[in-house]
């Protein structure tokens, strides 16, 4: 559906984006996770159309974006970053405007208007104006403007920044049943939450380079990051645990074990423990986060 | 509450760009209105740019000369001689203020006090012109014809009358007879006064201000829809509509078509108010008013449209709109009629879409001259609109589309 075929992007002296690749499948929800400034947006704006890369092309459905632009926009729904709504329309009217730009018309505008004002749940609200509307309300507006002309590609710029938990979640429940309705969606986020919950692939992408792409699950073997499990105990120990790579502290109480698969090791764990005479308060185990993999690939926390 | 002034302050003089336009409006202003009512830069090119009042001597004897010398020879008044005919289409069509006829009989009228044959043809619009010249007009007839009743008959009236009256008393009941016969020779009786533009039930003032005011108001709609551009860059509805189907193109277009039918709207709703409430004829030429109206509204919106396309932010195009669209209304004569300030600035008012406007709204309604008459008007709105939206065109290229 979507290949993304070595596209670079520079802003005088900043490279922005530096030789990416992509490759989406139809029905794929890919997510493109890295920080703030990794070039998240400059890449959605190139498959978009509306910023020429400098090198390198961009295919949808085989058509180069940048030679067939009036078809291949008719293909994709855009949800940007920012709440892109005229604030004195109603909703409704947001959405007939934006599925009148792609031919949407009549009857059939305002049905279609209709029922994806029903799927975000603000039917009852179509008729208010957007200025009336919490945050979380726009930006469910705002997909569904995107969805009015039922493109078979979605790409989503960071569609839940600045949104409460519930209007969050609510999103979630939406793109979730787009994925199920086999649209292949584009996501960017830096939120890993997000990432590890929908996402059939993630790239993570910093200072314009994907540093690793793959499934989480591939993600989480291909890197040298290792689960933990994180043991609170009483009084103090003189030593870690013997055949297992162990950190600890008595300052803190903690002692932390390393492995890749941790669940394999848990009762082995325990027993060496008790062995050891360690009082054991409180065991918690954490799995491999991209949060981990980001810290690992580049030092730095994906919110630095 | 210093501290929050202080703040406040700080604020104000780090806004380099606000500083600049919060003194350049006021600045500008003050010198506009210094030039159009202060008389202030005129110099001596100015004070060579006279009134040209057009004039017909049929009498052509040494008493009409002297009154057409006299004239002449008031700095700021320049006289030339045209025909009876040319005269009045040139007064009609708005290029002179005056023809002054001094008719056959003059002298003689003069030598036996009969009532003096001369005329003068003006256009009603240029009230406060035509009144000082009707003044100046009347003082060297007046003084002519006084000379020769001082003379000839005053003295001789008094000598008749009151043979013994001591020269103290003499003079005194001398003066109070001139004064009186000043009176009754006010110029309004010695001068016949003839409007050749506008008639009774026009009120030239009224069609100065709807028209005016209709205008710059309007260039201040069309600017604000032109904004509305910089509104949708600035919250990401501009990117979106890239993003769709649509052709950059079309979205410059748009704001301009949205501008011109609010135009024709609000011209529409401003002429039909005064027709309402002020009594305005605008049935005059329905033909002629909408085209006016129609070109009026093209190119005030082209204007909005260059506003939001020249500049990069919403802020920028408040500030800039407000100083051209100020500067525009006082120079095109939206603020202060055209005929008060000095020659140099009505010569700069062509620069202004008001000024085309407006003299267009003056041929329909004062000067009654029909659809021939604003076909040049027509066509210069009709250049600025193309000649404006072209260079939009380049700057909301570069301006508008540059999204990084």
């Amino acid at each position: 559906m979507l290949k993304v075929e070595s596209i670079s992007k520079s802003f005088l002296h900043l490279k922005a984006v530096d030789q990416i690749n992509l490759a989406l499948p139809p029905g794929m929800f890919y997510g493109l996770l890295g920080p703030n400034g990794a070039g998240k947006t400059t890449t959605i704006q190139m498959i978009s159309s509306i910023m020429p890369p400098d090198s390198g092309r961009i295919l949808i459905d085989g058509m180069n974006v940048y030679e067939k632009r009036s078809k291949v926009k008719l293909k994709m729904g855009i949800v940007p970053q920012e709440i892109a709504l005229y604030d004195e329309l109603t909703a409704l009217e947001n959405l007939i405007f934006w599925g009148s730009l792609y031919g949407i018309s009549g009857k059939t505008s305002k049905q279609k208007a209709t029922d994806l004002l029903h799927w975000v749940g603000l039917e009852d609200r179509k008729k208010d104006k957007i200025k009336t509307y919490s945050g979380g309300m726009k930006r469910r507006i705002n997909i569904a403007c995107a969805l009015m002309h039922d493109p078979e590609l979605i790409l989503m710029d960071e569609p839940t920044v600045g949104v409460d938990p519930q209007s969050r979640n609510k999103i979630y429940e939406l793109l979730s049943e787009l994925h199920h309705n086999k649209k292949t969606i584009l996501y960017t986020t830096h939120y890993m939450e997000e990432a590890e919950k929908m996402c059939d692939r993630i790239g993570i992408i910093d200072k314009g380079k994907i540093i690793a792409e793959g499934s989480l699950q591939e993600l989480r073997d291909h890197n040298a990051v290792e689960e933990t499990i994180e043991i609170n105990y009483a009084g103090e120990i003189q030593e870690g645990l013997s055949g297992y790579k162990s950190t600890f502290n008595n300052a803190t109480h903690e002692l932390v074990v390393a492995a890749k698969n941790v669940k394999l090791i848990l009762p082995d764990v325990v027993k060496k423990c008790a062995d050891a005479g360690i009082d054991i308060i409180n065991i918690d185990i954490k799995s491999i986060s991209l949060e981990n993999i980001f810290l690992n690939l580049t030092g730095r926390h994906l919110r630095d | 509450m210093w501290k929050l002034a202080k703040k406040d302050l700080k604020i104000f003089f780090t806004d380099k760009k606000a500083l600049f336009l919060a003194l350049l409006l006021p600045i500008g202003l003050i010198t506009l209105f210094a030039f159009a009512f202060g008389g202030v830069g005129g110099g001596e090119e100015e004070e060579g740019s006279p009134i040209v009042v057009l004039y017909a001597d049929e009498d052509n004897t040494v008493g009409s000369k002297n009154i057409i010398l006299g004239l002449d020879s008031i700095p700021g008044i320049e006289l030339i001689a045209e025909t009876k005919d040319n005269a009045i289409a040139q007064i009609k069509k708005g290029d002179r203020i005056a023809n002054i006829i001094i008719y056959k009989g003059f002298e003689d009228s003069l030598n036996v006090g009969n009532n003096i044959p001369v005329e003068m043809q003006f256009d009603k619009s240029r009230e406060m012109e035509v009144s000082i010249l009707q003044n100046l007009l009347f003082s060297k007839i007046s003084n002519i014809k006084g000379e020769k009743d001082a003379d000839k008959g005053i003295d001789r009236v008094m000598a008749n009358m009151f043979p013994n009256l001591q020269q103290p008393m003499q003079d005194s009941i001398k003066n109070n007879i001139q004064r009186g016969m000043e009176e009754e020779n006010k110029s309004e009786n010695l001068i016949i006064m003839t409007s050749l533009v506008g008639d009774e039930e026009s009120n030239w003032g009224l069609i100065q201000a709807v028209a005016g005011t209709a205008i710059m108001m309007l260039l201040f709609s069309v600017s604000a829809i032109g904004q509305s551009m910089l509104e949708e860059k600035e919250n990401g509805v501009l990117k979106k509509l890239l993003q769709s189907p649509v052709k950059p193109f079309s979205i410059m277009m748009s704001k301009m078509l949205t501008a011109t039918i609010i135009s024709i709207f609000q011209l529409t709703v401003m002429f039909l108010f005064s027709w309402i409430t002020f009594d305005l004829d605008i049935f005059i030429d329905i033909p002629a008013l909408i085209i006016m109206i129609l070109f009026t509204a093209f190119a005030c919106s082209s204007f909005g449209v260059l506003l939001s396309a020249i500049v990069t932010t919403k802020k920028q195009a408040d500030s800039l709109g407000t100083i051209i669209i100020l500067f525009m209304s006082a120079v095109g004569g939206s603020m202060i009629p055209l005929y008060i300030m000095p020659s140099f600035m009505q010569d700069a008012a062509v620069i202004s879409i008001n000024y085309w406007s407006i003299q267009g709204f003056y041929d329909i309604f004062w000067r009654k001259t029909g659809m021939e008459s604003i076909i040049g008007n027509v066509l210069v709105l009709g250049g600025i609109t193309v000649a404006v939206l072209m260079v939009s065109g380049y700057f909301f290229k570069k301006n508008i589309l540059r999204l990084a």
